[in-house]
């Protein structure tokens, strides 16, 4: 019998754990981003929490769904890269938020 | 056992993670530069936002995400053989694409009801052109999901998933700039 290799960053061929879970995280997170832009506090928190839990959510398909968990270092350097994209946006979006 | 790394280490085919990149990268600076213009008119991107149908957008994100996540199944169903299984599966995800496509083109036809086109407000012009282009990819893939579903060898199910999974996820970027940040 062969030891399973910890290194080893192959995707698994077969069962997906975490699949479900995953879609369904995905459901709540765009719930609660949707019901994000309806609480009554202030637009630069409701912004910062948008992008975060789209962030999260961005984060899940690439790991679950494009089986970049098999793969960390990419999840990691794609996860920088889209938080980088998202910092930006809330930059510009903070720069002049539209109640001003 | 051979170890992967680099390049190796990505699941699935090289040339589909060339186009996630390039597609990533086209949205990424076209949502940018729509944020860019909003600051020349922060109040009339506010404004015209408003007019968006939010619950609509909101609901078409649930549509891809459960869309996405029947692609995904379809790739498991295939890859332990359940060939049958993996064929409805890709076929369900297509047909919640389609969903997606009418309720986009439901807020379209409201939009022109309302005399609302791509020349009232930059923000129309940069509203139509990503969400048209997203939605043009979303018509690709569900034309891909059933080509699969029909060539179901496992490796084009794979490549028909990872299409499918990258319009998800441009639309994960796009929906909370263009819809939610007023």
């Amino acid at each position: 019998m062969t030891a399973p290799n910890p290194t080893d960053n192959t995707p698994r061929h077969g069962h997906r754990p975490g699949l479900t879970t995953a879609w369904l995280a995905l459901l709540v997170l765009s719930l609660a981003s949707t019901g994000a832009t309806v609480l009554p506090v202030p637009q630069q928190i409701v912004a910062t929490a948008v992008l975060v839990l789209a962030l999260i959510k961005a984060r899940v398909i690439l790991a679950r769904y494009l089986e970049l968990s098999a793969a960390r270092s990419w999840l990691s350097g794609l996860s920088v890269v889209i938080a980088g994209f998202f910092a930006l946006v809330l930059g510009l979006f903070l720069i002049y938020p539209a109640a001003l | 056992m051979k170890q992967t790394s680099g390049i190796d280490a990505l699941p699935g085919e090289l040339l589909m993670w060339v186009l996630i990149f390039s597609e990533l990268l086209v949205f990424g600076v076209g949502l940018l530069a729509f944020m860019a213009v909003r600051l020349t008119d922060p109040s009339g991107f506010a404004e015209a936002q408003s007019a968006l149908y939010r619950t609509g957008a909101a609901l078409n994100t649930a549509v891809l995400v459960t869309s996405g996540f029947l692609a995904a199944k379809a790739l498991e169903y295939r890859r332990k053989d359940r060939r049958a299984q993996a064929r409805l599966s890709l076929v369900a995800a297509a047909a919640l694409g389609c969903v997606f496509l009418i309720v986009k083109g439901a807020e379209y036809a409201g939009k022109a009801a309302q005399g609302i086109s791509y020349e009232t407000h930059p923000f129309f012009m940069f509203y139509y052109l990503l969400t048209g282009f997203h939605a043009a990819h979303v018509l690709a893939g569900v034309m891909v999901l059933l080509l699969v579903a029909w060539r179901d060898e496992t490796g084009n199910i794979e490549a028909g998933a990872q299409f499918w999974h990258m319009v998800d996820l441009i639309w994960v970027l796009l929906f909370p700039v263009v819809y939610l940040l007023g």
